[in-house]
């Protein structure tokens, strides 16, 4: 073989290595380019894929996560500005099964690694209007809820609100001050995937301009 | 010029082409990867960069992204699954006026039909209402668009108000106006992070 073949030979070599790179990269680029998402996408598209989540893996959620979960909470809007929010964050088993006693309806918490109690702080509502504590921690609790599902997490919103006993319950458990009225609880862990999204739109609940009377469906 | 030498020349013309090609889609994929974003950062950014937006362009706000806003809004989840809501869009000029939401572009009145509540628990109205405004305001931050919620519950002078403007039945009981258009850019949002909100295990001063 002279010179000029093996040339020829190491350029067609580095040919075929640059054009199966070429190929490789260009696939990359259209899956990135498929997956790639808008801020409105992804927004949306999080509120519609949000469900209540009651199965969850054996694997823990990190004290990050969980900060990274309140931090969303405490972005809510809040009537006059108050903030009226506390939030305690639950890691130990125990301290879940105790709550679960008398929580009839709260099954997520008989295997989750971790929930959040979302409470009003009456001392910190304004006078003139208390009843934005529930206001307040509903927008809170549901921007929570967002961003377990976002982050690829699970969790359900278990009422305690307008339930006293289930309420006094919490407080029992919880040692929490009279002043501080818990809402929810908020089971959550990684998602075995047996819960589905609902597709909840009804048209009958818009109504252009003005009230509009429709039928109600009355079954459940 | 040999047969060998031509085809070292083509060889070495079309390897430059590739590898030409090559690095352009390597820049293009890094570009690509640059700017979008995963649901994750997302959804934390729309919630962290949601604001009360109160000042606007003088641009109307589309039917279809009204449609898209209430659609999220009845994503929300409920107590005992009632889905309470009704929701009342208004572009009108002159019905944003009665309502006193002169400013706005346009606005949703977010009520609760108490037909639809279960009896054991009325008050779910309120929870679950607050959570589809919720949702409705993340959607409008994430749309471009900017909101404020502003409280008619539980404010019983304006409660009467929008319950006679826009004759609401008895059993139809508003807790919002999201007032909503084009932000003009005035309103930023504030950082509301406060690790005493924070008690972990059980409660803690």
């Amino acid at each position: 073989m002279n010179k000029s073949q093996l040339l020829s030979l190491l350029l067609a070599i580095a040919l075929f290595i640059t054009t199966y790179k070429l190929v490789d990269v260009r696939r990359k680029s259209e899956e990135t380019e498929q997956s790639a998402t808008t801020q409105r996408e992804a927004v949306l598209s999080v509120i519609q894929n949000r469900k209540s989540v009651r199965h969850y893996t054996d694997k823990k959620v990190s004290q990050e996560d969980l900060i990274t979960i309140m931090e969303a909470g405490m972005a809510a809007p809040s009537g006059h500005d108050t903030r009226p929010w506390q939030f305690i964050a639950i890691t130990d088993r125990s301290t879940m099964l105790e709550l679960r006693k008398e929580l009839e309806w709260a099954s997520g918490l008989d295997g989750s690694p971790a929930a959040i109690v979302v409470c009003g702080d009456m001392s910190k509502v304004d006078e003139r209007n208390p009843e934005f504590w529930i206001t307040d921690n509903s927008a809170a609790t549901q921007n929570m809820l967002l961003a377990i599902e976002a982050m690829g997490l699970g969790g359900v919103w278990s009422t305690l609100y307008p339930g006293e006993e289930r309420m006094q319950h919490a407080r029992n458990v919880l040692n929490l001050p009279d002043h501080i009225m818990p809402l929810c609880i908020i089971p959550l862990g990684y998602p075995t995937g047996v819960e589905k999204a609902k597709d909840k739109f009804d048209i009958n609940n818009i109504h252009w301009e003005k009230w509009t009377k429709k039928s109600v469906k009355t079954d459940e | 010029m040999s047969k060998s030498h031509t085809l070292s020349l083509l060889l070495a013309i079309v390897l430059f082409i590739t590898t030409y090609k090559l690095a352009e889609t390597r820049i293009k994929l890094e570009d690509v990867a640059n700017s979008s974003t995963t649901k994750r950062d997302a959804i934390l950014e729309v919630i962290h960069n949601r604001k009360s937006v109160r000042h606007y362009l003088d641009k109307s706000v589309s039917k279809e992204d009204l449609l898209t806003i209430m659609k999220a809004g009845m994503a929300a989840p409920s107590g005992i699954d009632k889905r309470p809501w009704e929701f009342i869009p208004i572009t009108s000029s002159n019905k944003l006026i009665a309502i006193k939401q002169k400013d706005a572009k346009a606005a949703i009145v977010v009520c609760a039909n108490m037909h639809k509540t279960d009896e054991r628990a009325p008050e779910f109205w309120i929870t679950d209402t607050s959570v589809a405004t919720q949702n409705m305001l993340l959607a409008i931050e994430g749309m471009g668009l900017g909101a404020v919620w502003k409280s008619v519950y539980p404010w019983k002078d304006y409660t009467e108000h929008i319950k006679s403007e826009l004759k609401l039945p008895e059993h139809v009981v508003p807790l919002c106006v999201i007032t909503l258009g084009y932000p003009t850019g005035k309103d930023k949002p504030k950082d509301k992070f406060d690790p005493n909100n924070i008690h972990w295990e059980e409660w803690g001063e």
